[in-house]
């Protein structure tokens, strides 16, 4: 066994970018106490490299050509591309793992067909996570993206089976891997709508997920995701894939949707790991 | 919203800014932006409005 440590946690940029704006500091201090929980956790857990399963926002692909699933194989990454001033995360360069993750990619191809990259440029999809769960960025990053952004979204039957090919591929190699999977549930950005929140849609897919309830994760279909939990809410994949990947029940160790500045439900949770 | 921030506008700015252009022009009618959030303010931690009214 070689995937140590599986979660999830949410990445909007207001998380560290608008910060200062929030009025109730106490709700969000106690949201970034489980972060850095989590941080905690994934250390004791002795991981040697992290895979961060995210839903990049255009840095590196685009509309005309986005990959269903994407791993990278650099040997560095560095980010974020955003302004430091306005997401409030210096730009830092973060070690890759290439030996490694081409190891993890050539088992996954087996079952499911992925790209990878050897140039990298980090969003706050994945800087956000990076800035509270490896604050000295000294753990190996091992950047993972499903295309959650650009139709055709890849179908989430698939998204469970690249999950899948993640764990199979984490257990065949000998290093202790951690893996998150970072997104927001239901969301709105990037539109005049930013900050609604749908909680109980939220919560219905924290519970399924939680009780890693394949049938019921995959019975979602974007149309309805689309119109009750915004185009944010396609990031669902990432936390399904994580669910995939452990196999077993989560903890759901955070929720609130009293931030609306953060313009997301603020999860962090983690999962068993079954077999 | 990276556009907006690299132009140096706020956070609240920017909301009212897309809320100014879809009064204008119409809201998105299709695709990954079309808008089904009804377009209000969901932000209680905004700045005060002249009113003195929370956005």
């Amino acid at each position: 066994m070689s995937l140590v440590y599986a979660g999830v946690l949410s990445h909007a940029p207001g998380i560290t970018g608008r910060a200062d704006l929030v009025k109730d500091t106490e709700k969000r201090d106690e949201f970034y106490t489980a972060l850095d929980r989590q941080r905690q956790e994934i250390e004791d857990s002795g991981a040697e490299a992290l895979i961060v399963i995210a839903a990049e926002h255009f840095a590196n692909f685009f509309m005309n050509n986005m990959p269903a699933y994407c791993i990278g194989i650099g040997n560095r990454y560095e980010g974020p591309i955003e302004d430091p001033d306005w997401l409030k995360i210096q730009k830092t360069k973060v070690p890759g793992a290439p030996d490694l993750a081409t190891r993890l990619t050539k088992e996954v191809m087996r079952t499911v067909d992925t790209a990878y990259a050897e140039e990298w440029k980090f969003d706050h999809g994945i800087m956000v996570p990076l800035n509270f769960l490896t604050p000295r960025y000294d753990m190996p990053i091992i950047p993972v993206n499903i295309n959650c952004q650009g139709p055709p979204l890849t179908p989430l039957n698939r998204t469970w089976e690249f999950g899948a090919a993640l764990r199979r591929a984490c257990d065949s190699v000998p290093e202790k891997i951690a893996l998150v999977g970072t997104g927001g549930i239901s969301h709105w950005p990037a539109t005049p709508d930013s900050g609604k929140i749908n909680e109980p849609w939220d919560r219905e897919f924290l519970g399924r997920l939680m009780s890693n309830d394949k049938e019921a994760l995959l019975s979602y279909n974007d149309e309805e995701t689309y119109q009750e939990a915004g185009q944010g809410g396609f990031e669902i994949r990432t936390y399904i894939a994580a669910a995939a990947a452990a196999k077993g029940q989560g903890e759901l160790q955070f929720y609130t949707a009293e931030l609306p500045i953060f313009a997301v439900g603020c999860t962090v949770a983690k999962f068993s790991i079954s077999d | 919203m990276h556009f907006a921030a690299l132009l140096g506008i706020e956070w609240f700015d920017y909301l009212e800014m897309m809320r100014e252009g879809v009064n204008k022009y119409g809201p998105v009618r299709a695709g990954v932006y079309a808008m089904t959030g009804g377009g209000e303010s969901f932000t209680v931690e905004g700045k005060e409005t002249e009113e003195g009214k929370a956005q």
